[in-house]
Parts: C-alpha cells; sequence; structure tokens
C-alpha cells in the first residue's frame, strides 16, 4: 500500500491549463502599489492558480477586489473552442467557513494546483474547524493569506494586531511573517513550493500586518510569470502526491482509531519537520532565479558582535528598532536585534544558536492573548537552558505604531526588568 | 404614575454615523417610534446586532446594546431573552449578516418560536465592506464583485422566513419610518418569533435600490388575512409587485411557554435519578 496516496496521471491534463495563462508582466518592473496589491498580482501570476475565493473582511478584502478587478477586466481571456473564456475565476462564497471547506473540495480535486484564499481576525477564526483539518490533511497546494487584524471582536479592532496569526498556530500550517511590499510579493511566490513539497505537503499561512502593510504602498520589483513559473515548476512535482488515510485515496473525514490516529500524526510531525530544510533549500533557488533572498527564518540584525542585549521583534516595526540600535550602537551601546519570519514551524534551534551568547533578550509581543505572549514563550522555549535573562514586552498592540520613545524605552528596561516580567509600553511609558 | 416617556428617552449621545441619506436612518426611528408608542422602559429592551453598517443600529440607543459577532444576532439574542424573559429583546442585521453567513441560525430560532423580535435591514449588498453581492442581491445584477451580473439568484427572506415557520412575518420600508415602527410595534407585541424584512437603501454602494426605485415596486397589502400562510407566501412570490405589511401572524406558544407546560407535566411525575443514569452504563 502507498502511504502517500495514489497518483492518478492520467485525470487531470495541466499542459493546456499552462499554456492558456496570460502573463501579467513578461519583464521585471518596479511597480508601487499596496501589500493587498503585491500578493494580489503575485497570486494572479501563478498559472497554477486557475480559481480564487474568498469572503471580504477589512483589511483583507482589498486582495479579493485586486483579484477580481484584473479578472473582470478580461485580463485572462483565451479562446477556447471558438468561445473565449477567462482562464482564472474568483469565487465569493457566503462565509469563511465555505470558503475554507470549498478550497478542500478544490485543492484535493487538482493536488497539482494552487488554491488561494484571504482573510483576517474573525474570518480566520470562523474557519477554524476546517483549517485543523486542513493542517493535517496534506494539502500542501491551499494558500491562505492572513492579513493579519486584531481578533476577537471584543472590541473589534481592525487594525494589524497578529492575534489572528497566533490564535491559529496549532492549526498546523507553515505560517510565514512579512514585512514590506518585496517580501509580500516574494513570500507569496515561494511559500507555495514549500508546502507542496512531497515531503512537506503542508498548507501554507503567509501573512502581513493588516493596514500598516496591507494598506500603505511602497515600490517593489515584480517579475515576469515566465520566471515565476520557471521557479515554482522546478520545485512542484508534476504530480503530487496526498498523504492518504487508510486506504491511501481519502484526503480527511475518516473515523480511525487511536492506533491509525497516532500513525497519522507522526506522519504528520514527520513532514512538518521537513519544512525548514526545504524551506532553506527553496530559499536559495529563489535568490539564484530572482536575485534577492528567499525567505529566511529570522532575519538578524547586528549579531554579528554577539551582543549581550537583543530585542526579538517582529512585523513592520522592526524597521523603527533597526534605526534606533544603530543609533545607539553608534553611541557605543552593543545591541543586537532579531526579527522573526517564520512562526510556525518555531524555528527554535536556530534561534538558539544565534541567542546563544546573549546575556539579555527582550521580546516584544504586538499581541496579547495571555501570560508572556506567544512569541515570550516561543523565545523562552528556544532558549531554555541557557544562562540568558528572557524578559518581555506588549506593544504596538491593536496594530498601534511602535514609536522611536517606545523602542528607546524598552532597550532601557532590558537592564532593570526581572527575568519573566513583562511590561506594556505604548508612546514611551510603561502601562 | 411614571411620566410619560418622550423619544429622547430612547437615544443615546452618540450620533449616528451612516453615510448621508443611508436607508438605516428610518429603521432606526422606526424603532425609537415603536419603543415609545409601546412606552417600553429602556432598561428592560436589549438591543442585538451583528456586524455590518446596519449592526450600529444598538449603539444609537439608550437601551442594553450588544454588537455580536458577524452573523450571530439570533443565537445572542435568544441567549439574552431565555436567561432573562423580562427583557424585550430586538436583534438588527443587515442581509449578509442574517442570510449568508448566519443564515443558518434563522429556521431554529423561528421553529423553537422564541419571543424575539428581528429586524432585518435589506440593501442586497454587503454595505460594510462595500458593497459585494449578497444573498439578496438580484440575479444578473451588476456589482463590484460582478461587474457584469451576478451569477446567483437572490434569496426572498419574506418567502424564506414563512417557510421556517415564524409565526410573524412583515416588510417594510426604511421610507415610510411610522409604517415601520407600527410593524416593529407588532412585532414586540406578538408573542414568539417575529420578522420584520426591511428595504433599506444604500445610496453608497448600492445605485440601482433607490428610495426612488423601491417607491416605484412596493404597495401595501390590502384585504389580506394575516392567518393564511398559503395566501401569504402567494403575496411573498408575487412577482408583479412587492408588498409591504404583515404577511402573516398567528399566536402560537412560545418556546418559553411550551417550556413550563413541559415541566408542569413533568413535575408531576420525577424520574428516579438512579434508573435514568443506568440507561447510559
Ligand atoms: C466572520 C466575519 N467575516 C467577515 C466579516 C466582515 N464583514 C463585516 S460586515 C460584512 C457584511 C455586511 O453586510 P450586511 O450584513 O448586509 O450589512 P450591511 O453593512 O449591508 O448593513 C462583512 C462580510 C466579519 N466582520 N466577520
Ligand atoms: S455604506 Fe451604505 S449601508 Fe453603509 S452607512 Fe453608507 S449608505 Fe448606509
Ligand atoms: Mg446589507
Amino acid at each position: 500500500m502507498n502511504p502517500y496516496g495514489s497518483i492518478f496521471p492520467e485525470v487531470l491534463d495541466l499542459e493546456p491549463l499552462r499554456k492558456k495563462h496570460i502573463p501579467l508582466y513578461r519583464r521585471q518592473e518596479r511597480i508601487q502599489m499596496d501589500g493587498n496589491g503585491a500578493a494580489a498580482i503575485a497570486s494572479l501570476q501563478f498559472w497554477r492558480a486557475p480559481i480564487y475565493a474568498g469572503f471580504p473582511i477589512t483589511p483583507s478584502t482589498k486582495w479579493l477586489e485586486m483579484i477580481s478587478t484584473y479578472i473582470n477586466a478580461g485580463r485572462f481571456v483565451v479562446e477556447e473552442n471558438g468561445r473565449k473564456v477567462s482562464a482564472k475565476r474568483v469565487k465569493l462564497l457566503e462565509a469563511e467557513h465555505a470558503v475554507a471547506d470549498y478550497l478542500v473540495g478544490a485543492a484535493a480535486a487538482c493536488r497539482e494546483l494552487i488554491f488561494m484564499t484571504a482573510t483576517s481576525s474573525v474570518g480566520l477564526d470562523h474557519m477554524t474547524e476546517t483549517t485543523r483539518s486542513l493542517g493535517a490533511s496534506g494539502l500542501g497546494n491551499v494558500v491562505l493569506i492572513n492579513v493579519y487584524r486584531a481578533t476577537a471582536n471584543y472590541p473589534l479592532c481592525i487594525e494589524g494586531d497578529p492575534s489572528d496569526a497566533f490564535a491559529h498556530r496549532d492549526d498546523g500550517w507553515i505560517q510565514v511573517v512579512c514585512r514590506g511590499k518585496q517580501q509580500i510579493y516574494d513570500t507569496l511566490i515561494q511559500l507555495p513550493v514549500v508546502g507542496m513539497d512531497p515531503r512537506v505537503l503542508i498548507p501554507t499561512m503567509p501573512g502581513y500586518y493588516g493596514i500598516k502593510d496591507s494598506h500603505r504602498s511602497e515600490p517593489f520589483f515584480v517579475e515576469p510569470d515566465s520566471k515565476i513559473h520557471e521557479f515554482q515548476d522546478s520545485l512542484i512535482p508534476w504530480r503530487c502526491p496526498l498523504p492518504g488515510l487508510i486506504v491511501g485515496e481519502t484526503a480527511m473525514g475518516n473515523c480511525v482509531t487511536s492506533a491509525h490516529f497516532q500513525g497519522f500524526k507522526w506522519e504528520q510531525k514527520k513532514r512538518m519537520d521537513q519544512v525548514l530544510s526545504v524551506l532553506t533549500a527553496s530559499s536559495k533557488k529563489f535568490e539564484e532565479v530572482f536575485g534577492r533572498p528567499g525567505i529566511v527564518p529570522f532575519e538578524a540584525y547586528f549579531m554579528e558582535d554577539r551582543p549581550p542585549r537583543v530585542l526579538v521583534a517582529m512585523g513592520p516595526d522592526a524597521g523603527t528598532a533597526y534605526e534606533v540600535i544603530r543609533r545607539r550602537r553608534k553611541e557605543g551601546e552593543r545591541l543586537g536585534l532579531v526579527v522573526v519570519r517564520l512562526l510556525t514551524p518555531f524555528p527554535s534551534s536556530l534561534l538558539r544558536e544565534a541567542l546563544k551568547s546573549a546575556g539579555v533578550i527582550g521580546v516584544v509581543n504586538n499581541a496579547f492573548h495571555s501570560e508572556r505572549g506567544h512569541l515570550t514563550a516561543l523565545v523562552s522555549e528556544a532558549v531554555s537552558g541557557l544562562p540568558i535573562q528572557t524578559t518581555g514586552f506588549f506593544a504596538g498592540l491593536g496594530g498601534a505604531d511602535i514609536s522611536v520613545r517606545s523602542w528607546e524605552k524598552m532597550i532601557d528596561l532590558l537592564s532593570v526588568l526581572k527575568p519573566g516580567e513583562s511590561r506594556f509600553v505604548h508612546e514611551g511609558e510603561v502601562l | 404614575m411614571q411620566p410619560q416617556r418622550t423619544a429622547n428617552d430612547y437615544k443615546s449621545d452618540l450620533k449616528p454615523v451612516w453615510c448621508p441619506g443611508c436607508g438605516d436612518f428610518g429603521v432606526l426611528k422606526g424603532v425609537y417610534e415603536a419603543m415609545l408608542n409601546l412606552q417600553l422602559d429602556p432598561d428592560k429592551v436589549a438591543i442585538v446586532s451583528g456586524i455590518g453598517c446596519s449592526g450600529r443600529l444598538p449603539y444609537f440607543t439608550k437601551c442594553y446594546s450588544f454588537h455580536s459577532v458577524h452573523g450571530r444576532s439570533l443565537p445572542t439574542a435568544m441567549g439574552i431573552k431565555l436567561a432573562n424573559p423580562e427583557l424585550t429583546v430586538l436583534a438588527a442585521g443587515g442581509d449578509g449578516d442574517g442570510f449568508a453567513i448566519g443564515g443558518g441560525h434563522i429556521p431554529h430560532v423561528a421553529r423553537k418560536n422564541i419571543d424575539i423580535t428581528y429586524i432585518v435591514m435589506d440593501n442586497e449588498i454587503y454595505g460594510l465592506t462595500k458593497g459585494q453581492v449578497a444573498p439578496t442581491s438580484p440575479l444578473s445584477q451588476s456589482y463590484s464583485t460582478a461587474p457584469f451580473g451576478n451569477l446567483e439568484s437572490g434569496i426572498d427572506p419574506v418567502a424564506l422566513v414563512l417557510s421556517y415557520g415564524a409565526t410573524y412575518v412583515a416588510r417594510g420600508f426604511s421610507g415610510d419610518p411610522g409604517m415601520l415602527a407600527e410593524l416593529i410595534q407588532k412585532g414586540i407585541e406578538h408573542k414568539g418569533f417575529s420578522f420584520i424584512h426591511v428595504l433599506s437603501p444604500c445610496p453608497t454602494f448600492n445605485k440601482v435600490v433607490t428610495f426612488k426605485s423601491i417607491r416605484a415596486k412596493t404597495q401595501a397589502v390590502h384585504g389580506h388575512d394575516p392567518t393564511d400562510l398559503r395566501k401569504a407566501l402567494d403575496l411573498a412570490l408575487d412577482s408583479n409587485a412587492i408588498h409591504l405589511g404583515v404577511f402573516y401572524q398567528m399566536e402560537k406558544k412560545s418556546y418559553n411557554d411550551r417550556w413550563q407546560e413541559v415541566w408542569d407535566q413533568a413535575s408531576q411525575k420525577p424520574g428516579n435519578l438512579e434508573d435514568l443514569l443506568q440507561r447510559y452504563a
């Protein structure tokens, strides 16, 4: 029995679909757009993405609007048997749960194609019943763009607080955080090949901060569609397997005994354990093809001289942290900065190696659910057993900008707070 | 004696923040007026909404207001009513909130006949998220997400809720807040689930459904026996005109009444706990 399910080579003829693709770009160009636009453009450039699905929710709605605008403008119209048809379609469903299930059906039916949606906050929560199953299903060809927005509705805030992403760390997806439009665009291109790698087969959840990144424009480079296809086709197998359950053909929903259940989870874990190496290899290929670095587990700044005090942050406000640290280093303070990108699976070993000489670490959480914050818990776990003092901050909650004063304050507090302590900081004040 | 309440007793300090010309102003007026006519104590009224432009309605009243999550105003309202039957409970929301993401709840609240009043403000689009097609958007109509025409046919909330077994079903128009107030008032007075479908234009994102176009297509229900369900369905499905008024009203026991009845019977012959537990051994 093939534990990875059967492959039915004759069922789907991919070649006509590939030929039908109408490129958006034929050469590299520098364009200016917001983050939702950057994500939409990348999504539209895949020949493997004939169907998009969605349900509107701020701040991710614009991704859906961009996709439908390009399609409705006739940008992908081709002739087929004497009739004009659109090679791409978009489907608005009646709720997010329906979107997630629609993607399951589509992705299971065509494992070589990429099925995408975008959502935020309670929209992602609404999908939860299915996203958990999807995470385990082996349908690595589903891409869910999570445009971060505070969850839940009490109180309702539409700005970029990654509490939605953190609440879904247990969905079993590959979650990557982006900051800046180039990163968003590049991550969208690279991540599906990681999820669809036969060793991985895990759906992917690229994410970026609502409003700060989703709605603010910036110039970035777009690549010719042909180059994107060359990159993706070199890493996505022409025929994609699916880790089946019991007989190898069922993706989801079979009822099993605990013995089978464990075996399935063991397989799932093995696949998750492959993510880091597959990601790293695909990043190398990405750089070879596009000349820009691919996805890294985390970005490390000013870490060469092994600074004793390090801030671990996430998201676009890390840019302000970078500037503050750069200035303070000029004044003689040895400070470092780590910006996390791979949220799940969390790159604990690599981070432990990078942080091992630090004396004090300050982890900056942009979301609060409970206790010290997810990021602090993850980083503390990564460095456990090392003589490092880990403190935590909550800053930028609800998508608030983290000002220079706030970063200064957090750096100052590094030498004051006791290990394990955490503080809310806003506009340079400790709350 | 309690002095006569005035409209101001129901208005909160918040100024409504809908776009100029939004139909939802008229619905709010109808709600104020219905409460005033009934001289309801605002401290004894809970208004629950879902998410949407329409979902802001409770903010502007002095009653207990509850902005629930998208599509969940009905189960929240049901929870409030069952926990505190003394309260008059209203639920308000949009066509998307009620018939897309929350569509699964209406049949169940209707068949339970929970004593709440549900007002759906129908602008035939998702207003808050800027004009996408909704379940009430008619076939072939153009929208931001369907510029060449909607591929899906729209549902008729009145026909649907009638077939779900609701015991009070009416349709109003935000351009006629007086009539709407009457329909809401009757709905509140009705013992059991009352549903009021309100045609409420969104001048910002739906340029087709306007006060003028609604006026041209609607007519008040005349000479109709509201206890006749078949006739009510005929009226709802009439393709020549959109009818405004009470389609159906039938007094049936509410969920709380039935519960009390069953309990009265059951308490006559209480079961033995040990025996009952044996069933699950
Ligand atoms: C779970 C969830 N998904 C999506 C949204 C985004 N959203 C807010 S309002 C709305 C639709 C509103 O349409 P409708 O209910 O018709 O109300 P209107 O704004 O037209 O009054 C949507 C999709 C949300 N708030 N929660
Ligand atoms: S967008 Fe439409 S429904 Fe919303 S407040 Fe404005 S007019 Fe009313
Ligand atoms: Mg609406």
